[in-house]
């Protein structure tokens, strides 16, 4: 079942991922620059990203949601591995994640 | 194919993999096309251990920055910043100790980079403490970071970068503690970005890579309005209005790029006669006729008029830098001259001279006297230029600029241009080998090297030291290594004065050929084309000529040795 959210918080959370990318990608040979497809596979195995790269990209997505929304995010406070593979796992579901944070604040 | 990039050790006490990450991407960071470097990190957190042992340094980086945290390399300091406590006699022994270990290091690289040491910005600290000597941080932090600075200002290949410039430029978001706790990186991406740029400009610069002339367009750019419509008179230049201010600060940033060496022409869609009654007569012009080595005043294609120009000035393409307000013609010169420079302009003149002061591709070690009188000698150049004009033929012209050379070994009042001609000279280059002061110093004192200074000077002005030669024994032969003379003085048979002096050393030493090889690169063909017609045996790139043979030069030339 795809998640109900509302639209719009959908919209600004992909606005947000998308310019943290950006960002990030200036980091990355081009061969290895991250796509911004909702099935891109973020950490794990097959993932795009090591540790400095979640890192950069959490980041990233705190200060673009700061510069363009003017809200404030804190990522990466999950306790344990669990919680970090659901959120993180692939950009959908990180869409998934900051678009529920967003709606709440 | 083995990478002819130079490579850049990273050591430091804080992760800096998002730093060699920017600079291994710099090419797709920015437009300026300067040099690109190979980042090698040593494990971090081991700075003394990586300045005191070589084995850290077996794949001879070219390069090396050292970047450091106060708080971590020097004990005493974290204890003013836990406790309050300063013990200032340990705390100038860490510092000189510290220095003592960077200047080991050096003698391995090329150049070594050590950015200022800084506090985040989040740590307020006491405000009314501060700046108080004894317990203040941030008064602690400046004596540090100067008595780092001339403790290591006797090292000709230590270089201190000012990261509070990268502090002030990147702001609020330079540090993040979020970067600190999850990965140990002191600094944000944005600040690293600033780093890397400043260093790559100054490995840009110690590479021979600097820019040496900036043309500019002149309505709208020099001054505001149209001369040509609205006349002299009615410029937009000084007086009390903002943007006839701004217009004299641009003026004025221009002035001041003169006496780093920067060489200033002009580029510009107009009646000459009307621009240049402007640049006399407007009372409020900073620059005057004089701070311009040469223009192209016409109704003809920019581009075109840049090449005239740069070719005038015996100039590359790679050397200039294009400043125009109209972003036709600075698309037009991007497009078909790809090597030129072209900043973008913002549309407000009051933000020209910020984009002057924020360019680095000037960015030049050292300040020598000739640097100081470049636009002086390509005026005398431009003199030259009308007698020979006015000369039926080129010998007729040599012979009536009365050239005069002075040969000199190199010594330590010459030392510090000779190594900037070394470094900065492409087109007669026939190594292009590029050495710090320090290593061309030692490499001449060994067995069997020599080396010439030639200084240049004619009937319209002096060029100041030009030329460069220098020799390696070999058995029975003499190999040249360097063959260096500045396009200032090209074509005027000074080559020749260089070859002579060396076959007649060769000759008083015994040595039966004297053999040269030409290494090529992009830029020095004109070196090649030199030693093809100077008579000696080709094989390839491969030159000889036999001593016992004489090599004469032109009777014009009057020639002094001080060997």
């Amino acid at each position: 079942m795809p998640n109900i959210q509302n639209q719009s918080s959908r919209n600004r959370a992909k606005e947000v991922i998308d310019a943290a990318i950006d960002e990030v990608n200036q980091l990355r040979p081009v061969k290895q620059r991250i796509s911004k497809s909702p099935e891109t596979i973020l950490i794990g195995k097959s993932g795009a990203l090591d540790s400095l790269g979640l890192i950069n990209l959490l980041v990233a997505i705190e200060e673009k949601a700061e510069d363009l929304f003017d809200v404030e995010l804190s990522l990466g406070l999950e306790a344990s591995m669990e919680e970090q593979q659901s959120t993180f796992s692939n950009i959908n579901n990180l869409t998934d994640y900051i678009a529920k944070v967003l709606e709440e604040i | 194919m083995p990478s002819t990039k130079p490579r850049c050790l990273l050591v430091s006490d804080f992760n800096l993999e998002n730093l060699a990450a920017i600079l291994s991407n710099s090419k797709d960071l920015w437009d300026d096309p300067r040099i690109e470097i190979i980042p090698e990190i040593a494990s971090f957190g081991q700075v003394t251990q990586v300045l005191l042992d070589e084995s850290y340094w077996t794949s001879k980086p070219e390069y090396g920055l050292v970047w450091t945290r106060p708080e971590a390399i020097l004990p005493a300091y974290n204890n003013l910043v836990q406790t309050g406590v300063l013990n200032a006699d340990k705390l100038f022994e860490e510092v000189d100790e510290f220095c003592v270990n960077l200047e080991k290091s050096a003698e391995r690289v090329k150049a070594l980079f050590i950015p200022t040491w800084v506090k985040p910005n989040y740590q307020r600290g006491n405000s009314l403490r501060e700046m108080k000597s004894g317990a203040g941080v941030a008064h602690t932090l400046m004596k540090i970071n100067l008595n780092l600075v001339e403790k290591l200002q006797s090292v000709p290949n230590i270089f201190v970068l000012d990261t509070n410039r990268w502090l002030s430029t990147t702001g609020q978001r330079a540090f993040n503690p979020k970067l600190w706790y999850m990965g140990k990186i002191a600094f944000s991406n944005n600040l690293f970005k600033e780093a890397a740029f400043d260093l790559l400009s100054s490995i840009s610069a110690l590479s021979g890579g600097s820019r040496k002339l900036l043309i500019v367009d002149l309505d709208d750019t020099l001054w505001g309005g149209i001369v040509g419509d609205a006349g002299w008179e009615n410029l937009r230049l000084g007086g009390h209005d903002p943007v006839g201010e701004a217009f004299v600060a641009f003026q004025q940033e221009l002035k001041k790029l003169t006496f780093r060496g920067v060489i200033l022409g002009i580029v510009s869609k107009n009646e000459e006669s009307i621009a240049l009654e402007a640049i006399d007569k407007h009372p409020e012009m900073v620059l005057v006729q004089k701070d311009f080595a040469g223009w192209k005043i016409n109704w003809e294609d920019k581009a075109q008029n840049i090449i005239d120009l740069v070719d005038e000035l015996n100039l590359g393409l790679q050397s200039v830098v294009f400043i125009d307000d109209n972003p036709a013609e600075r698309a037009r010169v991007r497009d078909a001259l790809t090597e030129v420079l072209v900043p973008e302009l913002p549309k407000d003149p009051m933000l020209y001279a910020s984009i002057l002061q924020n360019l680095a591709c000037f960015d030049s070690p050292l300040i020598s006297a000739e640097d100081e009188q470049r636009t002086e000698m390509y005026k005398t150049e431009r003199k030259r230029t009308e007698l020979k004009a006015d000369s039926g033929n080129l010998e007729e012209w040599l012979e009536k600029l009365e050239i005069k050379v002075v040969i000199e070994p190199l010594n330590p009042s010459n030392l510090q241009r000779t190594t900037q001609l070394l470094n900065k000279t492409n087109q007669m280059n026939l190594s292009t080998r590029r050495k710090t002061e320090e290593e061309l110093k030692n490499w001449e004192s060994g067995e069997g090297r020599h080396l010439w200074t030639f200084r240049v000077s004619d009937k319209f002005g002096d060029s100041g030291l030009t030329g460069i030669a220098s020799v390696d024994a070999n058995d029975q032969n003499l190999q040249i290594i360097d063959f260096i003379l500045s396009c200032r003085v090209f074509g005027r048979n000074v080559e020749q004065v260089m070859l002579n002096t060396i076959i007649e050393y060769a000759r008083q030493e015994g040595f039966d050929y004297v053999h040269a090889t030409y290494l090529s690169t992009p830029k020095n063909k004109p070196c090649l084309r030199f030693f093809e017609e100077s008579g000696m045996e080709q094989d390839g790139n491969n030159f000889k000529w036999t001593v016992s043979q004489t090599f004469s030069i032109p009777h014009f030339i009057e020639v002094s040795n001080d060997n």
